[in-house]
């Protein structure tokens, strides 16, 4: 047996924690000193390292780890016994659909409810309609976010009250828009026809008749030389 | 020598006898396996993290989730099992995170340099051995290094630590050896 197989020897029984050695090895260790200096220094790191690791492992046990434990279940105990006792437990269902309709009804509700964003004074027949447009236009258009208009269904139409001309401009087309009213033609229609507000009520639907064909004559072509 | 008994405070007594009952009975038998499991959570966190206020929480909050899903965990054997997978989770998830926060702090306090030197008598006043140890011991696969301390913990044979990790005796003997044979070479 050579040295080197003789030291692994040596390390697998020490790994395997087992202490006594192969009668080769052990015969090889009487007439070598090299390897019995190894064996000696091997044995001993391992008893290092494995008294090491108790001594870590095996610390004494704080005496607060079962009283901290015991607040923390008596803690999780009140919450749990608060919110799931007796009759709450009961309860429970009945309240979460109440909760549900409550919700359902505040949603219903909202839904029909009007916001409206921009509403431009009336226009007077003597004001001119490019100041009245004016008047819609920010200064700082650009700087200004564009807006979200949320609206609900038209109001019902006031007899009493003219039809308020409604114009919503994009903050990026204001300046333009601005521009264009300032140059307009004098033709106060055309102005109105583009800032009304497009009327609610749809198009009637299209009718195409039905393709008639006559009953067709055919006729000979009759000759020219007759 | 502290004795692990958790008694029900009266004040939390509750008014449904039955739920009481089931209560009570529950927590009894919670207490019996803390008798044997608390310091077992404990041990396996204080091997991980090295420091009793930490492995102290991290006992708690194992034993606390155990408690929690009791019901699920009646077989001792399974519970036994339960309760050391979580303390050696719970245990690693903290230890990463403050090793993580240590090299955090370390880069942004000291960007460019390196910590000086140690000195002879430094070296001779620190345990060196142990923490070379305990480097060498990070450095093992998390299953194999689970061994290594269970079978270190007094009082459990090899016999045991397969019933608690659920695997073979076989296996248990063959991580140890390979375990022990890297502990040995990164300590020489």
């Amino acid at each position: 047996m050579n040295c080197k197989t003789c030291q692994q020897d040596i390390l697998d029984s020490l790994s395997a924690g087992e202490n006594a050695l192969s009668a080769v090895s052990a015969r090889h260790l009487v007439s070598c000193a090299p390897c019995a200096a190894f064996h000696r220094e091997q044995r001993e790191v391992f008893h290092l390292m494995q008294s090491a690791l108790a001594a870590s492992v095996n610390q004494p046990v704080p005496p607060s780890l079962v009283p901290g434990l015991r607040v923390r279940l008596d803690e999780d105990a009140d919450s749990a016994r608060f919110f799931l006792s007796g009759r709450k437990r009961a309860a429970l269902p009945a309240a979460l659909v109440l909760v549900m309709g409550l919700c359902l009804l505040f949603r219903g509700s909202l839904r029909h409810a009007s916001v409206t964003v921009h509403v431009p004074p009336a226009p007077t027949p003597s004001a001119p309609l490019a100041a009245q447009a004016a008047l819609d236009v920010a200064p700082s258009a650009s700087a200004v976010p564009r807006p979200i208009v949320r609206r609900s269904a038209p109001p019902l139409p006031d007899a009493r009250q003219p039809v308020e001309p409604e114009v919503i401009v994009l903050p990026e087309e204001r300046e333009a828009f601005e521009r264009f009213i300032a140059q307009a033609p004098d033709n106060q229609e055309a102005i109105l026809a583009l800032t009304r507000p497009l009327p609610d009520d749809n198009d009637s639907p299209v009718q195409i008749a039905l393709l008639a064909i006559k009953p067709l004559q055919v006729k000979p072509l009759e000759s020219s030389e007759e | 020598m502290q004795e692990f008994v958790l008694n029900p405070p009266a004040r939390l007594l509750s008014a449904d006898p039955a739920e009481e009952t089931g209560t009570t009975s529950a927590r009894s038998e919670f207490e019996l396996r803390l008798r044997e499991c608390g310091p077992l959570a404990f041990r396996i966190a204080r091997a991980v993290l090295r420091n009793d206020a930490d492995a102290e929480d991290v006992a708690q909050e194992a034993l606390f989730r155990a408690y929690r899903k009791f019901d699920s965990l009646r077989d001792p054997n399974r519970f036994r099992a339960w309760v050391v997978r979580i303390s050696f989770r719970l245990a690693l998830d903290r230890w990463r995170s403050a090793k993580r926060r240590e090299r955090r702090e370390t880069v942004w306090a000291m960007p460019h340099s390196h910590p000086p030197a140690p000195t002879a008598e430094q070296i001779a006043a620190s345990n060196e051995f142990q923490t070379r140890l305990d480097r060498a011991l990070d450095e093992l696969p998390d299953k194999t290094r689970l061994v290594v301390i269970l079978s270190a913990i007094q009082g459990y044979t090899l016999e045991e630590v397969a019933s608690i990790l659920e695997i073979p005796v076989g296996t248990v003997k063959s991580k140890l050896f390979h375990a022990r044979k890297q502990l040995a070479e990164k300590l020489r």
